[in-house]
């Protein structure tokens, strides 16, 4: 574990964001059964998802490997090309077999 | 509170409200009046969780609690008591007993903490004793009254109308009450008479008045009066509350409750046993049920309805509230029943408390405070309530208050009136009693309380030099931003500390990548599918096994064929139909092994087909990663050498079985059978894919040894298609079966016949290079397996014999090799007719070699038996070990044969000494047996091959037999003396055998029948090729002769260890003694044969 990952903080802010969008989402297609129910927060479906502190710093980390993983595939990619700038098609190259790696 | 704030920058502010709901109404109020900003403000209840709660006690300044978390976090410590300078007490007339404010404020004095406590009340108490216990509590040191009149409060205060509606009771209502006085009258009289009631009219006594005599009787009961009384006024008492209670509920909710209740006391055995018999109770009881049976509503009921309509009809019902109070959750159902009726203007719910009655489901508070959100909203205009909805909330809209039943305490009613009329005029109905004197109270207050009440001085918080002042400021409020019930959606909305604002440039950035949201650029996993058909180079994360699946798809549907090994595969399946070159057989065979193993072939098609070696090297690894790996190992060198590399393979067995000794060797064996097999194969492409088969069997078994018996079916199946192959496959089955474990009889039986097949090619190949000799051996060795069909399929078999004795000849100098084994079996006949200078030796020695032989034989089937058990496996095994005379025969005609005899006795010995610790160890001795033969076939140099066998077998320790192979390619003799040694030490162990057990003896019987034979052997020797054949024909008889004994002696064999016997045999080998061990090998051997040829029950007996 390194120091230099993400900010807990940002991380938790991204993954609320999403949580949020799909609580939203959640809560529309439910609606009509709540509104039967006397109040649309009592479920507790409604409830945001939430993540502890070991699992923030978790995720962060597993972000970070993620992240300089993608990028060094990707400089190797370049670096093959004698590009000394990463660029989208680098990226994708690498891309699937990152997303299988992880 | 304000001010308070204010004056305090770092006091801390607590505003304690008795219920969760009020803390909510409250904290918004505070912040709509007041303008306390929000974020500095917290409301904690006990849904929030302690370990938060301590983070905002320290993080925020104003609190909006209830009181018990307030107490509790008192203390836990977590609140910072130190630092509060007020605390607002809402409701504090609530403040009596033992309730969570009074527990709040006496820690608070009890820290000595200076702070300011404001209780608020609406309703401080009746008397002047309740509102001094208030007061005592919360240490009150001023008190202020503030009356509707007052100018401060008149500003908040709307006109408020009261009526009081009489209801008469109907007429049922009035005549069940009056049945129920009749019940009663007699028991009031009755305790009158005890002296316990006043005298007071009937119908004005209450349920309480009856409680108050009867806890006066409890403590101190009349003098005159007999204890046996007691329980029978009790029970009037009882009784008499009950009947009470009755007439309350019928003359204020109607006959509904009054009968539910009645229904429901009767049940129980005091009252039962007292009204169960009384005439008038029992009417009372009817009539009630008649009524309610037509379901005649009650008066009140009626009445209600009809001033809602009235008051629905005066206003708007969209914008205008009701609330209805109810004591009772029965009748509260009974209110929305009947307001259902009325019509789609009214829209009513409950509102009750939490606790689940018999009847009704509580309400959870989230279900409250829901109906409360909907009540304000419009989505209700009528609540039915209990108690729960008297206090403190704080619906603004609410212009009609109906109190069902007004009886209650004044107290109460003052609460009810207060929830109406606070943003409208409203009017509050009661419908029997008017309400109750408070007035004096009141009075009391009005002076300020100074007199009557006792006050707790406090200190002043605010220094004297400053003098407040009174300041109209302009308050800039925030609109409140309602927390609503999901607490943690704006808790920790905690800005991420990024306070560095982004710089220019970077927002460029931002905007560069950012702008477009509608498009933004979406990595394509599909642009570049051939960089996914190889592996992307790796930093620190290596690629997982999904990684390589769509790495080989991909590969696949791009048709990049690294295929060209499955090609290679298959033209090597080509050539193995074809009869092309050894080597190319040999890939076939490698192949098929391949196939044979999955796994295996797949790593081996990845490789070239070129290195077949390593193909089969690595298959075989994959294949056996324990002992078949070391197996694979020996039989891809013997395969890619093919035999030029004999002595590589040699080497590479000497190196795996150093790794692991015993099973290493008995694998090597194994490939070493297989691998003669193949070479006798080569030559006819049938054949081939016989030894093929035979040798994938032989591969199988080993696998089988590991799992898969079914790999060996298709073998046999395979080796079935093509007779021959088929016999040759059943001799590798066989083998296998005999090495591995007992496979299926009718696989035995194929292998039988392979076997058959397989001794017949052996010796007829033998026998045209040994000539006569050979084949007469081969003939023997046939006879004697022949018990059951070996004649028959020695025609067949020797023709593919002889096929591939020609093949191996060819390849590997199959004549020079014959006669080498010849040589080989001369000198190990004349090593034995070395070590026969003592007679006992000579006897051993011949001995040694049939019994090599034969021991190989015996052992195979004591294996065999002890494998399968069965007596067919048992044949199957005689057959597999004829075979592998055979095959041995065949590499090196009788020499070999001997040679081979003499490794098979040695790994007969290994075997024995396998079989005892396992038949898998067995299976390997024998396999070891194997490779000893075909590393001879492939030396070509009989001699080494022969030490090695020999040195393998006996000294079980792969430096021994490296040794003597060195010793045996460093000079015949030598090999011979190593041999000799061997059958020194063999006999030193058959001695040693025989010692332990029957087998002594039935190695006396061999050495006896071995006598001829060592005779013979001797001559051989003189002979040299001829008497080698002779004396193989007289081995074989030996062994036919022996068989009996042989038998016996493996029986023996079995009991004896055998790995003492094979330790024994590397120590002599070591030595150099004699070939003792030989001796010991083939007497067992024979004995197995014997045993195997002559009746499985001996093998039955042995295993």
């Amino acid at each position: 574990m390194e120091d230099n990952t993400f900010d807990p903080e940002l991380i938790r802010t991204i993954f609320r964001l999403v949580w949020e969008r799909r609580g939203a989402e959640r809560e529309k297609n439910q609606f009509s059964e709540t509104e039967a129910e006397v109040g649309p927060s009592t479920s507790k479906r409604s409830r945001l998802t939430s993540a502890n502190a070991n699992a923030l710093k978790l995720s962060c980390e597993l972000l970070r490997v993620f992240v300089t993983e993608a990028i060094q595939r990707a400089a190797t990619m370049a670096e093959a090309e004698g590009n000394h700038i990463i660029e989208a098609s680098h990226l994708e190259r690498i891309l699937p077999q990152l997303l299988l790696d992880f | 509170m304000y001010n308070y704030f204010r004056w305090f920058p770092q006091g801390k502010i607590v505003f304690a409200a008795p219920s969760r709901p009020l803390v909510m109404q409250q904290i918004e109020a505070c912040h709509k009046i007041v303008g306390i900003p929000q974020e500095y403000t917290i409301d904690l209840t006990g849904q929030t969780s302690p370990t938060k709660r301590a983070e905002f006690w320290k993080s925020r300044r104003v609190f909006f609690v209830t009181p018990q978390v307030l107490e509790k976090d008192i203390h836990s410590g977590s609140c910072l008591v130190k630092h509060l300078v007020c605390l607002v007490i809402d409701e504090a007339h609530r403040a009596m007993g033992n309730f969570a404010y009074c527990g709040v404020v006496r820690e608070l004095m009890d820290t000595s903490v200076q702070l300011r406590i404001l209780a608020l009340t609406a309703t401080p108490g009746a008397k002047q004793q309740t509102i001094q216990h208030v007061i005592n509590n919360l240490q009150i040191s001023t008190l202020e009254y503030r009356d509707e009149s007052d100018p401060d409060v008149l500003r908040y205060v709307h006109e408020r109308k009261i009526e009081l509606i009489e209801v008469a009771m109907g007429d049922e209502a009035v005549e069940i009450n009056n049945l129920l006085l009749k019940v009663i009258h007699p028991l009031v009289g009755r305790l009158r008479a005890f002296g316990l009631l006043q005298n007071r009219d009937i119908q004005t006594m209450s349920p309480h008045d009856f409680l108050i005599s009867r806890d006066r009787f409890r403590q101190e009961p009349p003098q005159d009066l007999p204890h046996i009384k007691y329980g029978e006024i009790e029970g009037y008492f009882g009784v008499l509350i009950t009947l009470y209670h009755i007439r309350k509920l019928l003359s204020s909710h109607g006959i509904r409750p009054a009968f539910e209740m009645l229904d429901e006391k009767i049940k129980q055995g005091c009252f039962a046993r007292h009204m169960s018999r009384n005439e008038d109770f029992l009417k009372a009881k009817l009539l009630m049920q008649q009524t309610l049976s037509h379901g005649a509503p009650s008066p009140k009921l009626a009445k209600m309805l009809e001033v809602l309509i009235g008051h629905f009809k005066m206003k708007d019902p969209q914008h205008s509230r009701v609330i209805i109070f109810s004591n009772f959750r029965g009748s509260v159902r009974d209110i929305l029943n009947a307001l259902t009726d009325i019509g789609d203007f009214v829209k009513a719910t409950e509102f009750i408390g939490q606790s689940a009655g018999k009847t009704l489901k509580g309400q959870s508070q989230k279900i409250q405070q829901a109906v409360l959100q909907k009540f304000r909203t419009g989505g209700y205009n009528v609540i039915v309530a209990t108690s729960i909805g008297e206090e403190g909330l704080d619906i603004m809209e609410v212009d009609l208050v109906i109190c069902f039943d007004a009886n209650v305490s004044p107290l109460r009613m003052i609460q009810r009136m207060g929830r109406t009329g606070r943003k409208h005029e409203g009017r509050m109905k009661g419908y029997t009693r008017k309400l109750a004197s408070s007035k004096t109270v009141t009075k009391h207050m009005r002076n300020g309380g100074m007199n009557s009440f006792n006050f707790h001085p406090s200190p002043r918080m605010v220094p004297h030099l400053f003098k407040p002042e009174v300041q109209f400021l302009e308050m800039s409020i925030k609109e409140f931003v309602p927390r609503g019930n999901k607490l943690k959606d704006n808790v920790p909305v905690s800005v991420p500390g990024y306070k560095t604002e982004l710089t220019d440039s970077e927002t460029g950035l931002l905007a560069k990548y950012f702008k477009s949201t509608s498009d933004t650029w979406i990595p394509s996993l599909t642009v570049f599918p051939h960089f996914q058909a190889f592996p992307s180079p790796v930093n620190k994360v290596l690629h997982s096994s999904r990684t390589g699946f769509l790495i080989d798809t991909m590969q696949y549907l791009q048709g990049l064929t690294f295929d060209d090994d499955s090609k290679t595969f298959s033209a090597e399946h080509e050539d193995i139909s074809e009869p092309c070159v050894r080597v190319e057989e040999v890939e076939p065979h490698e192949e098929i092994i391949e196939e044979n193993f999955g796994p295996a072939e797949e790593k081996l098609e990845t490789e070239v087909p070129e290195t077949e070696i390593e193909f089969k090297k690595f298959a075989k690894d994959i294949d056996f990663e324990d002992f078949d790996k070391q197996k694979p190992c020996l039989h891809a060198p013997l395969f890619g050498s093919e035999f030029v590399s004999i002595d590589d393979v040699g080497n590479v067995q000497i190196s795996s079985l150093p790794e692991l000794p015993l099973q290493f060797n008995a694998k090597c064996t194994i490939d070493d059978n297989m691998v003669p097999e193949y070479l006798l194969v080569p030559d006819s492409e049938d054949h081939e894919e016989d030894t093929v088969h035979d040798a994938n069997g032989k591969d199988e078994d080993e696998d089988i040894l590991n799992t898969p018996i079914s790999s060996r079916m298709p073998k046999e199946k395979e080796s079935s298609n093509d007779i021959i192959d088929c016999e040759l496959s059943p001799r590798l089955t066989n083998f296998i079966e005999s090495g591995v474990v007992p496979e299926s009889p009718i696989h035995s039986s194929g292998p039988w016949n392979g076997g058959r097949g397989n001794f017949a090619v052996p010796a007829l190949v033998s026998s045209p290079n040994l000539e006569t000799e050979f084949s007469v051996k081969s003939l023997n060795l046939e006879d004697k397996p022949l018990s059951v069909s070996k004649e028959m399929q020695t025609p067949k078999l020797s023709n593919s014999s002889n096929s591939k004795d020609w093949l191996f000849d060819s390849g590997v100098r199959p004549e020079t090799v014959e006669q080498q084994c010849k040589f080989r079996r001369l000198r190990k006949l004349g090593d034995v007719k070395r070590n026969i200078p003592s007679e006992s030796r000579e006897r051993t020695g011949p001995s040694r070699k049939h019994g090599t032989s034969r021991g190989t034989h015996d052992r195979r089937p004591a294996k065999l038996v002890k494998g399968e058990k069965k007596r067919a496996n048992d044949a199957v095994l005689y057959i597999d070990e004829e075979a592998e005379v055979s095959p041995e025969i065949m590499a090196s005609d009788d020499e070999e044969d001997e040679p081979e005899n003499s490794s098979y006795e040695d790994s007969f010995i290994d075997d024995g000494t396998n079989t005892a610790a396992t038949s898998t160890q067995a299976c390997d001795s024998r396999t070891d047996m194997m490779a000893i033969y075909r590393r001879s076939l492939l030396s070509q140099s009989p001699f080494q091959r022969f030490p090695n066998f020999d040195t393998k077998s006996s000294p079980d320790s792969v430096v021994q037999s490296s040794r003597i192979d060195e010793s045996g390619s460093s000079s015949g003799t030598k090999n011979d003396d190593a041999k000799t040694r061997g059958c020194f030490d063999s006999t030193a162990m058959n001695s040693q055998f025989t010692l332990d057990s029957r087998k002594r003896k039935l190695s006396f019987h061999q050495t006896a029948q071995s006598v001829p034979v060592v005779n013979l052997n001797q001559e051989f020797l003189l002979i040299a090729e001829a008497a080698c054949e002779k004396s193989s024909m007289q081995r074989q008889e030996e062994r036919t002769e022996e068989n009996i004994d042989i038998f016996e002696d493996d029986q023996f064999y079995e009991g004896i260890d055998l790995d003492a016997i094979e330790e024994e045999a590397a120590k002599l080998l070591r030595q150099k003694t004699e070939c003792l061990t030989p001796k010991t090998a083939t007497l067992p051997e024979p004995i197995e044969q014997n045993l195997a040829i002559l009746g499985s029950p001996s093998f039955d007996l042995g295993f």
